[in-house]
């Protein structure tokens, strides 16, 4: 199908889909409006770039996406280490590569490019029983690298969000059960020893956060602040919400990180609970279409891809709920589509596109 | 596979409504609970005060307010880099005309707030405010404001740190004159920036009453005026004139002259002196009540020289005869201890006491002082000629003028006050302070006959000659207290205490006038110096309140009124004042 085809068959075929993405979407920028108009429209640009990618992607086959997964994995890594060395720095964390007034995270366009290389290197011979464990390693390694060089940045969040992304990929790919049971044997014996380097070489402020999990009350204007005003926060909204104003919270500046993180912190004071209901619900329908894409696809590669895609995105979604309520410590995980941040918005509305992608060019 | 997939569906579907379950629980179950933190969070409860309330005079003129007065503050923490405070500091020590050296010292410190110069000019005020120099701030402040200056500041008292009144009546009635306490809610952002605040009550309700008090401010302008010339004229140590409305105890004029003494104490209420002669009109009322003398009984004048236990009592003009009218226009010693003879110990200091001596009056003034009044059985022999004439007994001015106004009103003792009313804020009277009674000392008929001698004193050949009123009868008394001197255990006829009280006119008396000289440098008596203080006073006192002559000379005469009120307000002697 050429272009302008494609386009009018996604609006009448799948109008749900669209209305949900698009509808989240234009939440995240109210949710900005409220806090700081400015946000509102630059968050409204990135919006609207991400729905020109959203729209050419569909066009590329996803098959050849795959194919090109290789060079596309080389050229992020290749940005990562350009980051590493020259990137641009803010509050502490050097993640960007700056052109001009436009700011791009490699890391978070890292996660797709993982999903992608993870699928086209292991997803082939999928009748037979689960990878062997050299495989593991490779995968293992593939993810370790720009885990390694995003860490150093540092940002925690997006390092986790890789590693999520390879676990996705095994699980649903499946192991050898003699490379599980090793693997679980193995982090048993070496998990100790991992986390005291892993403690090690964490940041004091990531450290805190852990701890604070661990005890929130201990200290409620210092490390457990974040969780503290996050959930006084959301248990303002009550029923209804305070309304998109109302949200005094994020007006006299408590909640910290209102606009990235703690979005959805904020949405929950304006929107009160009804609203969280219908957004989780709105989540769930995007998670559900995902769960159809790759049942309904024939192509082994496609089912992993579209699995996979809908996992992160449920992932993300849940684990920055879970931290806003204070069920899981802080952790920089954004919530897709409603916290503010170019890159992350670009990157879900381009896994979303990939996902649509799969359903219109798979073999059914 | 497609089970994983499955099971991976069921885990995340678990997840949600784990996450659904606590925003249930956050939102819904704990709202209130949250709500409660958020409010606790970010409002902030202040107190305000409402502005102090004013005084006005009997008339209704304003002689106490408030007004706010641009003060210059400064964040010290804004000139900690050297270059840039540099210039403005060369530039505020230009315009406030002090040291750059001093303000250096003033803005080294810690802290975001410290204040550069209280009470600025207008135009220091104006260049601060449109020049907005990064670090300085122009602030308000709120402050007593006295338009009639300092012939009240003895009156009205001051207030001290936080407005509250520590002198006066400021301090008599600071609880009605003290604003009422609001609250204000602050809503206060993460940084503690505020960014609007709630009264919760309007500023105008909580605004102190305003007190109405008995004064009269140009006659009490007028005797501050003439009781400093007075004192500046004998090079005194200081002086009272209280002025009282014998009727009713209101006190209308209460100038005090006191060179070097603190606000603290005014001696109208708080100076403990011996009376001198004017305490013979306790004395002479006191037998003349209980039928001891007559009017027209002679004393025996024993030329001069009276034999009492342990010396003799002299007088300045030698008589043979005294009639008790001549004994008061003459102030006789002899003749007056005669009278308190007659009277015997008990019965005089059972007359004492009910005309108030040795108890403080209850004037709504702080820091009065009860005198001392010793009872009989601590008198010596000689105790009872002694307080006959005013000695061995310690009064304060405000005592002679509310016992002798029980004299001129026909006999009551009334308490002496400052404060008539006390009015809100919407005009309701919320405290009066009526005239009250304290108890009937002598007759009518005992006061008709002795205001009919105190004339003879202000008569030719009286003491208190220089008095005289044109057109009016003055029924007066003097008195020259010597001051006891602790150091030579005698009194000395080099300090006294100079007095003159008088009752006018004698036919409807208005006006209980009491003027006191202290030890002026020069050898005075109470007839050449306070005398001419009260008949000053007096004259001003007559035209300001158009009081009727007792002779051919009509109240309303435009000669005599133009006369009185032409001297009164010479336009040097209002120049000196200011």
């Amino acid at each position: 199908m050429k272009f302008p085809t494609l386009f009018f068959y996604v609006f009448r075929a799948y109008p749900d889909f669209l209305g949900a993405v698009v509808g989240l979407t234009l939440v995240g920028i109210l949710v900005q409006w409220s806090i700081d108009w400015h946000l509102a429209i630059r968050q409204g640009v990135w919006a609207f770039a991400g729905f020109v990618f959203f729209f050419i992607l569909l066009n590329v086959p996803y098959t050849s996406l795959l194919k090109s997964s290789i060079p596309i994995y080389g050229f992020l890594l290749a940005l990562l280490l350009f980051v590493h060395f020259a990137g641009h720095e803010s509050h502490g964390a050097r993640r960007w590569i700056g052109f001009g007034p436009l700011m791009v995270q490699p890391s978070e366009f890292m996660k797709i490019s993982l999903l992608l290389i993870l699928v086209w290197l292991f997803g082939k011979d999928l009748e037979r029983e689960g990878l062997p464990f050299e495989k593991v390693l490779f995968a293992l390694g593939i993810t370790a690298i720009p885990g390694f060089l995003i860490a150093k940045q540092p940002d925690l969040g997006t390092t986790l969000g890789l590693y999520f992304a390879l676990g996705v990929f095994l699980v649903l790919r499946g192991i050898r059960s003699r490379t599980f049971f090793l693997a679980l044997w193995g982090s048993i014996i070496l998990l100790p020893i991992f986390w005291q380097v892993l403690w090690n070489h964490l940041h004091d402020f990531q450290k805190d956060r852990i701890r604070t999990f661990l005890n929130p009350e201990a200290d409620p204007m210092g490390l457990g602040y974040h969780t503290l005003q996050s959930m006084v926060a959301v248990g303002s909204g009550g029923w209804f919400g305070q309304g998109l104003k109302g949200a005094t919270q994020v007006r006299f500046r408590y909640l910290p990180g209102a606009h990235t993180d703690f979005a959805f912190a904020v949405f929950s004071e304006e929107w009160g609970f009804l609203g969280t209901i219908l957004l989780l619900a709105v989540n769930g329908y995007i998670l559900w279409f995902g769960y159809k894409t790759a049942l309904n696809c024939k192509d082994g590669r496609g089912f992993l891809l579209a699995a996979g895609l809908t996992c992160l995105f449920g992932i993300n979604f849940l684990i920055n709920a879970s931290m806003v309520v204070g069920i899981l410590p802080v952790v920089g995980i954004p919530m897709p589509l409603l916290s503010y941040g170019g890159s992350a918005l670009l990157v879900s509305l381009m896994g979303l596109s990939l996902l649509l992608n799969i359903r219109i060019h798979a073999k059914t | 596979m497609k089970v994983r997939t499955t099971w991976v569906v069921v885990g995340v579907l678990l997840g949600f409504l784990v996450v659904a379950g606590r925003l249930f629980d956050v939102q819904v179950v704990g709202q209130s609970r949250y709500r409660k933190a958020s409010l606790l969070e970010h409002q902030r409860f202040v107190l305000v005060r409402g502005e102090r309330g004013g005084f006005l005079d009997r008339n209704g003129q304003i002689l106490a307010a408030n007004r706010t007065i641009p003060s210059l503050v400064a964040d010290p923490q804004m000139f900690r880099s050297r270059v840039r405070s540099r210039r403005v500091i060369s530039r505020l020590a230009a315009v406030l005309n002090i040291s750059q050296a001093t303000l250096m010292q003033r803005l080294r410190k810690g802290g975001h707030f410290v204040w550069v110069r209280h009470s600025l000019s207008p135009s220091q005020a104006d260049y601060f405010r449109t020049r907005r120099l990064p670090g300085l701030f122009v602030v308000e402040e709120e402050k007593r404001f006295y338009p009639h200056g300092r012939a009240f500041h003895a009156v009205l008292g001051a207030t001290g740190l936080d407005n509250i009144g520590v002198s006066g009546l400021e301090k008599t009635y600071d609880r009605y004159l003290a604003g009422h306490q609001g609250a204000r809610i602050l809503e206060v952002s993460a940084r503690g920036r505020s960014y609007f605040s709630v009264d919760q009550h309007p500023s105008e309700t909580l605004a102190g009453n305003t007190l109405y008090t008995t004064i009269d401010s140009r006659l009490q302008t007028y005797a501050q005026v003439a009781l400093d010339e007075q004192v500046e004229a004998f090079s005194a140590e200081g002086g009272v004139v209280v002025v009282m409305d014998p009727w009713t105890g209101a006190v209308l004029a209460l100038a005090t002259n006191r060179t070097g003494k603190t606000l603290e104490m005014n001696p109208a209420v708080s100076m403990v002196y011996e009376p001198g002669s004017i305490f013979k009109l306790i004395t002479a009322s006191a037998a003349l009540n209980e039928h001891k003398v007559t009017p027209d009984e002679t004393f025996d004048g024993h030329d001069g020289a009276f034999r009492i236990p342990g010396g003799y009592l002299h007088d300045d003009e030698p008589e043979t005869t005294l009639t008790l009218a001549q004994i008061l226009a003459k102030s006789s010693n002899i003749g007056i201890s005669q009278v308190g003879l007659k009277l015997g110990p008990d019965l005089f200091y059972r007359y004492i006491r009910a005309f108030g001596f040795g108890k403080k009056t209850g004037i709504d003034f702080p820091g009065e002082s009860a005198g001392i009044v010793h009872p009989p059985d601590r008198w010596s022999r000689r105790s009872i000629y002694s307080m006959s004439m005013g000695q061995e007994v310690g009064v304060t001015p405000i005592q002679i003028a509310a016992a002798v106004s029980a004299i001129a009103n026909g006999g009551q003792l009334m308490r002496p006050f400052l404060v008539q009313r006390v009015v809100d804020r919407s005009g309701h009277v919320i405290y009066r302070r009526n005239p009250k009674a304290v108890r009937t000392v002598v007759s009518k008929e005992t006061c008709r006959i002795l205001l009919g001698l105190m004339k003879n004193v202000v008569a030719p050949g009286g003491t208190g000659v220089h008095a005289v009123i044109q057109g009016y009868d003055v029924a007066g008394k003097t008195g020259t207290a010597q001051v006891y001197d602790p150091l030579k255990h005698a009194y000395t006829r080099r300090r006294t205490i100079d007095s003159f009280v008088g009752v006018f006119p004698v036919s409807h008396p208005s006006l209980v006038i009491l003027a006191v000289v202290i030890k002026p440098r020069h050898l005075s008596w109470g007839g050449t110096v306070a005398a001419p203080l009260f008949r000053k006073v007096a004259e001003m006192a007559l035209v300001h309140f158009r009081i009727p002559s007792d002779t051919v000379v009509s109240p309303s005469d435009p000669v005599l009124g133009g006369r009185v009120m032409a001297e009164a307000l010479r336009p040097e002697r209002l120049e000196k004042f200011k």
